[in-house]
């Protein structure tokens, strides 16, 4: 039986390339990845290092034809990891083979515009959480006050992800037009 | 409230490399896989298309009927172009025959331009 070894990394949602090139080198060094999960917490399986190429794609979990999906990416030579919305593929590495799952910008830029608006959907969340609020100033000031900058807090690391996104959609964008 | 606004032939011109050879292939039924091989031998390996890349583009044209699904294999899905998608493709290679047309036209000019210099840096030297 192969060792399993658990590993936590924090990334943020506009690092993916950062977060695959971290796969990468884990698997350089023996450490192959089982299966992707929540908030930065990582399995491992050790096995000999292996030259791996990782890609991510972003597909919200409520995409109708996963299996099909999946299919193409394996008919390709992709082996699917999971998803935890972000969907983890990995292929061993050869000089003479496409590495690449998106080969123009334009699906690039689609990829970050799907990431883009779920984190946009979190407004809503935001806005029904804030309104109710209001009705417990007569009960409890403090818990008030506790969701209130907890609410501000979110709303402001969304705001953060959702311009870095952006940014990214825009400088992909420009490479287009040169 | 999502208007569905449907898309003139003409909007869709030019078409990107990866989408006309796309609908070319799938003049006759193909799943993805079949879609990547025929599309990479066909352009002589100058065009290749990425799992992502090709999933995301069969899904738009599907939404946009420009291809239907002919049927299932397994966990694969066989497409198929649709009289509107032959429309697209048709117009595109009307395009693609003018700029050919009037490619040729000028290459003998294109070429000399590069020969003239040619010939006047000899005579510098």
């Amino acid at each position: 039986m192969n060792q399993k070894v658990k590993k936590t990394k924090w990334f943020w949602p506009w690092q993916d390339q950062e977060e695959e090139k971290w796969l990468e080198s884990q698997s350089q060094k023996g450490l192959h990845l089982e299966n992707p999960s929540y908030f930065g917490i990582y399995t491992f399986i050790e096995g000999d290092p292996t030259y791996y190429q990782y890609r991510l794609d972003y597909y919200s979990d409520k995409q109708k034809d996963k299996d099909a999906y999946i299919q193409i990416f394996e008919d390709a030579g992709w082996e699917y990891l999971g998803s935890t919305s972000w969907q983890y593929f990995r292929k061993i590495f050869r000089k003479d083979e496409s590495t690449d799952i998106f080969t123009d910008t334009q699906s690039k830029v689609k990829k970050y515009e799907r990431l883009l608006n779920q984190y946009a959907g979190f407004w809503l969340i935001i806005f029904v959480t804030i309104f109710p609020i209001r009705n417990l100033d007569d009960y409890v000031p403090w818990l008030q006050l506790v969701l209130f900058l907890l609410n501000f807090a979110i709303l402001f690391i969304n705001i953060f992800i959702m311009m870095k996104i952006y940014n990214r959609i825009k400088t992909l964008k420009q490479s287009i037009k040169e | 409230m999502k208007t569905n606004k449907v898309k003139q032939t003409a909007e869709y011109l030019p078409l990107t490399e990866s989408s006309f050879y796309i609908l070319l292939t799938l003049t006759k039924p193909l799943h993805g896989y079949g879609i990547m091989q025929e599309v990479e031998a066909l352009s002589k390996g100058a065009v290749t298309l990425g799992p992502g890349t090709l999933y995301g583009a069969l899904t738009t044209m599907e939404k946009e009927k420009l291809v239907e699904l002919a049927r299932v294999e397994g966990r694969r899905k066989v497409y198929l172009l649709t009289p509107k998608g032959a429309e697209v493709l048709l117009s595109q290679i009307e395009r693609i025959e003018v700029m050919l047309k009037n490619a040729k036209a000028c290459a003998a000019d294109t070429k000399k331009i590069i020969d003239d210099r040619e010939e006047h840096h000899e005579s510098e030297s």
